[in-house]
């Protein structure tokens, strides 16, 4: 009964983290719309729990925004999982600590991350002629803007979270290959 | 080492496995629980997003005598805003329908109603989601307009129950359009520039004016020809090109479309 009471609450959490990022998007004025609160609430829930269940979190998140896009199907969904999944190993084998500077460092990652492993097989599904979705300049533009922001506002958020919660507060993270 | 390259393998299968099952439509019926699911709150927001009202902001100063009495003024007012905000909305959703009824009546289109609720989070993109799909007869390719035949985009993809329009200013966007002007000039109508689309291909020798207004040529299959798309704003030549260039602002505000109607049969005549 716990255990179902648990499901529920992560699947609600989620569809309220979905419905927030939608939110964003729609009401913040460009370029701030560009905002990747996906990522932004994946990096913060895997400082604060140290647990593998982000990628599986990011697995079913990506599931849902891929049934709103016009891009090829799994093309967000393998980019934004396997992004999160690299992302997590980084944080957990090479990054020493918690801090906001930690967390804005990850952020830019796995944004980078992302949005290369999405040009790729974008490229590939080019190559074999599975889609006519090419990008322009302005969609690069955007990208540069998604990163700024969401990596500012999650050193922003982290710092403010620090400040309240233990579980944020600057230290080695377990597992760590460099610890200090 | 060996653990995270099974992990990765194991978790790369899943995510085929779950393209494999969404394109032979075994997981639909979980898509179409979360898509009902989230319609509710996207659609509320992405109504917010398009209203203008921006005038809920009111100052208050900190006197405490006046805070009870603010409070009760404060609840009556808010019902009657919430009144006249769904009075004004019933209003102008009322007129907008009237004209895109007209429109599409006296073109003889058979035509489906669309409500917008939603648009994409992805910033590769301008898409909107509307919220009728294969159950309404809408299929790929069919063309979505608003208000007196204003030409907004296409469907690009379509589920049971929602579909995906590419606006014209989406970097995917290409349609094929004519200038009103003297020569009837055609070229390539197509999105990726921001907020406005710019027109392709028209031949140099070609006189263009700042101001002309810009129609679907009607040579593309599926889309009739004299649907409106915007007025010329800029024109760039450049003398040892080809073709000059049209930069195009749309006839409507693709930022703020509430209701369309999507065009699912161009030859019918009832």
């Amino acid at each position: 009964m716990k255990l179902l009471g648990k499901i529920l609450l992560i699947f609600f959490s989620l569809v309220v983290l979905i419905a927030f990022s939608m939110g964003t998007s729609y009401l913040l004025p460009q370029p701030f719309s560009n905002i990747n609160i996906i990522f932004l609430i994946l990096i913060i829930i895997m400082m604060a729990r140290d647990s593998g269940l982000v990628v599986w979190i990011s697995f079913f998140i990506h599931f849902f925004i891929e049934l709103y896009s016009s891009t090829p199907f799994g093309l967000i969904l393998f980019s934004g999982t396997i992004s999160i999944l690299i992302i997590f190993w980084l944080y957990k084998n090479i990054f020493t600590n918690r801090s906001w500077y930690s967390a804005m460092a990850l952020s830019v990652l796995a944004l980078l991350l992302y949005r290369l492993l999405y040009l790729s097989v974008l490229t590939l599904l080019q190559l074999f002629e599975l889609t006519s979705l090419t990008l322009k300049k302005i969609t690069f533009i955007t990208f540069g803007w998604e990163i700024l922001f969401t990596c500012l506002l999650t050193g922003l958020i982290y710092f403010v979270l620090s400040q309240f919660f233990k579980s944020f507060k600057a230290s080695p993270i377990e597992n760590g290959l460099f610890k200090v | 080492m060996k653990t995270k390259l099974k992990t990765l393998i194991s978790i790369t299968i899943v995510i085929i496995l779950t393209i494999v099952f969404h394109f032979a439509g075994w997981l639909s019926p979980v898509e179409n629980f979360l898509h009902s699911l989230v319609k509710p709150g996207s659609e509320l927001m992405y109504s917010i997003s398009v209203s203008e009202n921006s005038e809920d902001v009111e100052l208050f100063s900190n006197n405490k005598k006046l805070i009870q009495a603010y409070k009760d003024l404060k609840t009556e007012l808010l019902e009657n805003k919430i009144n006249l905000a769904e009075l004004q909305l019933l209003q102008e959703e009322n007129q907008e329908l009237k004209k895109q009824l007209n429109f599409v009546e006296s073109n003889k289109y058979l035509s489906v109603g669309v409500n917008v609720i939603g648009k994409n989070t992805e910033p590769t993109g301008n898409t909107l989601i509307v919220d009728r799909g294969k159950k309404d007869n809408i299929e790929l390719g069919n063309i979505v307009i608003t208000e007196k035949g204003v030409l907004v985009g296409k469907i690009t993809s379509v589920d049971d129950h929602f579909s995906i329009v590419r606006l014209i200013n989406d970097n995917q966007s290409k349609i094929a359009g004519t200038i009103i002007n003297q020569e009837k000039s055609i070229g390539l109508v197509e999105g990726g520039y921001g907020i406005s689309v710019h027109m392709n291909f028209v031949p140099q020798n070609e006189i263009l004016t700042v101001g002309d207004t810009v129609v679907t040529s009607g040579l593309e299959e599926g889309i009739p020809r004299g649907l409106l798309i915007g007025k010329i704003e800029a024109i760039e030549k450049e003398a040892y090109q080809p073709f000059q260039k049209a930069v195009i602002s749309p006839f409507v505000n693709l930022e703020k479309i509430i209701l369309a109607s999507i065009i699912i049969d161009t030859d019918n005549s009832n």
